[in-house]
């Protein structure tokens, strides 16, 4: 509502002092009063995809506001990374896919099974997988860059060139120590 | 002259007595020759009849179709009833305290399992022992009772939805001889043929003795026929009492003998008896009767338990432990009675077998088929691969995406709500069964296009026509999502449409479409007009953006069937299969990525080969920030729209739906997204009488009611904006950003780059409100 007479003006002004005090107030006040009375909230912390790429030192690990579903799906993802570096594709893919189905919005799970399917030798379902987890990880630049690579190499396997190498090149702003996208870059001589 | 010779004539007396003895001789030696020679290539013909049984495909195994495994892990909401009844759905039995697979026992706050061994796809788990702490309703703690050690997921077995039974409607375990236990195959031995090791498939003594007891006895208590004619009856021959089949069997069992090796035949043997009914289905062989009667794997079995299975060969039926419980101990005693005379067992043992109850399990269930209309449609999407007599006979097993929790929930919600309508609507009431209110239930995943529920109807018995699948049905308004899909595409959900009388040529006849409350509203939002799914509204923007255009959308969605650039297309007067309209759904619950929808994970043999996987499959079809704004829509047709009666469900979480009634009030459509489910419902008849009611009256409440079951205790989730989605708060009259003036705020939401810049024109900003945006700037930065 809009103040209209010099009353409702002055009230209106002592209300947004007020509120500005209380704002103040709860700014300096809020956080320390939240932390000694609520719970810290439960996550849970993911090493960043060793199978998808050397782990950059830098890239921040992925942290999840954890759902008992969500735990569940990552240790699924534990399991399919172990399958995954010893290149047991089929039986990754299998787990990835449970994991999925546990808790779909896990962005992990798109992201290996981008990465298996293009081991496999199947770029057009690592295609949609690697587009799906950009989606979800578009917040985490670091994360969001190896699902950028992994969109990259897929397109590459679809003979798509030019599209792979922009998104090569935008994985490398995004994370300029991204060694596979670099990499990929370079060979389809975009650097 | 003529001199006889008396030497030549005794010669050629000899020579003519010889010649006539030679005739019948030769004869005979002809004769036996024959005979010698087609007994020869007849048994030859055996031989080869026997051994192609032998090393070929022995037996028609059912095929079965399981459904998707269930998963537990800490913090998992599930009722330990809801667990406790799968349990016993997979044939595990209540004890006190577990000691083998199969079990469990009921704990203060838990619960002991002892998993069954299972052969999946891709690994063979073994039995263990496990359990499960509970804390509230949720799982707190999983530990192996072995090891002690936490375990992060179990995984329960699947359940068998269907068993594809040849003509004969036989089952049976088929198990190497190793996996019979020895007393079971000394019990099968004492009573059946004790000199199995010693003769040569024909026991003359045998027959003698039972010719002798028989006699004595003044009927028929004993047979003379070893295990390989028994074997040779059942499996080759037919059961007729004829002196050839009798001498045909004998000649057999010799041929038998001499081709395969006696635990060849044993095995063969204890696979093929038959054991009795379950239902109409005939039980053959000692590992299937050992899970028909006492629930438990044949190596498993005890020695009282092993006797009574062996005591059950000479007369299933008669000696049916369940039906004649007496009988059956008897029988049961008397084999122990022969075991211990033949000094198998000790004194103590025998007597203390003899002194245990039957221990059968108390009922026998006949075989339900669970989720009949998805194994219809699986059978459907298996046919061209797997044609009815290979899955009758080569005992595949068929693993899918059923989940069937959420499948007993589904048919009973229909039910419940198709009930309560007749209840409360006079007019749908039928009394010919035949021409009932009819409805469906899909439900998926749309992340993964996994089909976890599948309802074709009320009634599989009363008609197997699979709605979901086969149906062609108006979608009405619930069309209207990909009008506004394309029509996204270059427009904002603030921007305007009017809605005001339209008058269209439609094939030389005048069309003048209306809102279903008769009523023009003027401008309005293109949000408003789908939350409150105006009619009117929706033609004028299907009319701008393209007919072919709109087409182009749904198709790529995966509307497959065939439709006409009409206007009235835009209002959902084309037909679709529920099918098809959910998969399409499916693509806005999924940031415009399509998943092909999956009811089929993957396909073994009997060894545990695996014949076929199918995968999850992804393809970008709709841009995501466009799929978002419809995804927004349509979640404020849930809180502002035609949904609107679903919040008084009270459902956790986020939804978005879309309610659908087609022209004449035929179908009632509700399709209801949640991050993690897609639920679609529909409601009509099969004749296409008036329903006379909207999707949000007759098909809301039964997606409510099931949704109510699936989401409760699962974490309160929301759809997730994809990037480039900006929000701006705007006056939804004039479309301008809010100032403090306006009446009306709403937070809308924007592809990047299309958000309003300018404040609202019919409610401009004052000096005054200027001050407050700077302190509600400053307040900003500080928080």
């Amino acid at each position: 509502m809009v103040p209209r007479t010099a009353k409702e003006r002055e009230i209106r002004r002592k209300h947004c002092s007020a509120a500005w005090k209380l704002s103040l107030a709860v700014a300096v006040f809020g956080p320390l009063l939240g932390a000694c009375s609520l719970p810290a909230p439960k996550t849970h912390t993911s090493p960043p995809p060793t199978a998808i790429s050397r782990p950059p030192e830098d890239l921040r690990s992925l942290t999840f506001p954890t759902s008992p579903e969500m735990r569940a799906s990552l240790q699924l993802i534990e399991r399919a990374k172990e399958a995954l570096e010893e290149n047991r594709l089929d039986h990754a893919i299998s787990l990835l896919e449970k994991a999925l189905s546990l808790a779909p919005d896990n962005p992990l799970a798109d992201l290996y099974l981008a990465d298996a399917w293009n081991r496999k030798g199947v770029p057009e379902r690592a295609l949609g997988f690697a587009q799906r987890a950009q989606m979800k990880l578009s917040n985490r630049p670091g994360w969001l860059s190896l699902a950028l690579t992994q969109e990259g190499l897929a397109l590459e396997g679809l003979y798509r060139f030019d599209v792979a190498k922009g998104r090569y090149k935008e994985a490398l702003r995004l994370y300029p120590g991204n060694a596979r996208a670099r990499e990929r870059l370079r060979t389809l001589g975009g650097l | 002259m003529c001199t006889s010779n008396p030497k030549r004539k005794r010669s050629s007396g000899r020579k003519h007595r010889s010649g006539k003895m030679r005739i019948p001789v030769k004869v005979a030696l002809y004769l036996m020759g024959i005979a010698f020679l087609g007994s020869g290539l007849y048994s030859a013909f055996l031989a080869l009849e026997l051994e192609s049984a032998f090393s070929g495909h022995r037996w028609d195994l059912p095929s079965r179709v399981y459904s998707r495994p269930l998963l537990l892990y800490a913090g998992l909401a599930l009722d330990r009833e809801i667990l406790i009844r799968r349990l016993q759905r997979l044939d595990y039995r209540e004890v006190p305290a577990v000691k083998g697979p199969g079990e469990y026992a009921r704990k203060r706050r838990g619960l002991d399992i002892y998993l069954h061994a299972f052969q999946y796809p891709d690994r063979q788990v073994n039995p263990a022992p496990f359990r499960i702490e509970w804390r509230g309703r949720r799982i707190q703690r999983i530990v192996r009772l072995d090891t002690r050690k936490t375990v992060d997921l179990l995984e329960i077995e699947p359940e068998v939805l269907m068993t594809f039974f040849g003509e004969m409607r036989r089952e049976r375990e088929v198990l190497p001889l190793q996996a019979f236990p020895t007393h079971l195959i000394q019990a099968v031995l004492a009573v059946e043929d004790r000199r199995f090791y010693d003769h040569p498939g024909l026991d003359i003594r045998g027959i003698l003795r039972a010719l002798w007891t028989n006699l004595r006895e003044g009927r028929v208590v004993e047979g003379g026929s070893t295990i390989t004619q028994q074997l040779i009856k059942n499996h080759f021959l037919n059961a007729n009492r004829t002196l050839w089949r009798k001498a045909k069997e004998a000649w057999m069992a010799l041929i038998l003998e001499r081709l395969r090796s006696k635990e060849e035949i044993l095995e063969f043997y204890l696979n093929e008896i038959y054991m009795g009914q379950r239902g109409s289905i005939a039980i053959h062989g000692m590992g299937e009767a050992s899970r028909l009667y006492f629930h438990k794997p044949v190596s498993r079995l005890s020695l009282e338990e092993s006797a009574l299975l062996a005591g059950l060969i000479r007369a299933p039926n008669l000696y049916a432990p369940h039906r004649h419980p007496t009988k059956a101990l008897r029988r049961r005693n008397t084999v122990l009675r022969a075991m211990l005379d033949q000094g198998l067992i000790s004194p103590e043992a025998y007597r203390e077998a003899r002194s245990r109850p039957l221990g059968v399990r108390p009922s026998i269930r006949a075989p339900s088929r669970s989720a009949p209309y998805f194994c219809d449609f699986l059978l459907q999407q298996l046919k061209d691969l797997y044609p009815p007599q290979v899955l009758q006979s080569h005992g595949l097993r068929i693993f899918t995406t059923l989940d069937p929790q959420i499948q007993q929930w589904a048919e009973e919600a229909l039910e419940r709500g198709l009930q309560q309508l007749e209840r409360n609507h006079r007019h749908l009431r039928r009394k010919d069964p035949a021409r009932r209110l009819q409805g469906c239930i899909l439900v998926l995943q749309p992340q993964t296009g996994h089909i976890l529920a599948m309802v074709g109807g009320r009634n599989y018995n009363q008609t197997q026509f699979n709605r979901v699948v086969q149906a062609r049905r108006q979608p009405g308004s619930a069309f209207k999502p990909f009008v506004y899909l394309a029509a996204l595409e270059d427009r904002t959900l603030s921007d305007f449409v009017l809605d005001a009388p339209i008058q269209i040529d439609l094939q030389g006849k005048p069309w003048a479409p209306r809102n279903a409350d008769h009523r023009f509203r003027g401008r309005v939002t293109i949000r408003r007009a789908l939350e409150e799914s105006l009619n009117v509204p929706t033609v004028r923007l299907a009319l701008e953006v393209g007919l072919p255009r709109i087409l182009s959308v749904a198709r790529s969605l995966g509307i497959e069937s065939h439709m006409e650039p009409n206007p009235s297309l835009a209002l959902g007067a084309g037909e679709v299969s529920p099918l098809e309209l959910a998969a399409a759904y499916a693509t806005l619950a999924n940031e415009g990525i399509r998943p092909y929808l999956l009811s089929v994970e993957s396909i073994m043999d009997p060894k545990g080969l695996l014949l076929e996987r199918r995968h999850i499959e992804l393809v970008r079809v709709v841009s995501p920030q466009v799929c978002y704004l419809v995804l927004s829509a349509l979640k404020g047709v849930v809180t502002r729209g035609t949904a609107r009666s679903l919040r008084a469900w009270r459902l956790p979480g986020e939804i978005a739906a879309k309610t659908g009634t087609s022209n004449g009030g035929r179908d009632a459509w509700f399709i209801g997204l949640t991050p993690g489910y897609l639920a679609l419902v529909w409601v009509g008849f099969d004749q296409g009488d008036r329903v006379g009611l909207t999707g949000a009256q007759a098909a809301l409440p039964i997606w409510a009611d099931l949704m109510r079951r699936i989401l409760q205790g699962s974490p309160s989730s929301t759809f997730l904006p994809p990037p480039g989605i900006v929000t701006a708060e705007i006056d939804p009259t004039s479309g301008g950003l809010a100032t403090k003036r306006c009446p009306q705020r709403l937070r809308e939401v924007y592809r990047e780059g299309t958000q309003p810049s300018r404040p609202c024109p019919l409610h401009p900003p004052r000096q005054e409100d200027l001050l407050d945006r700077i302190l509600g700037i400053l307040e900003k930065i500080v928080r």
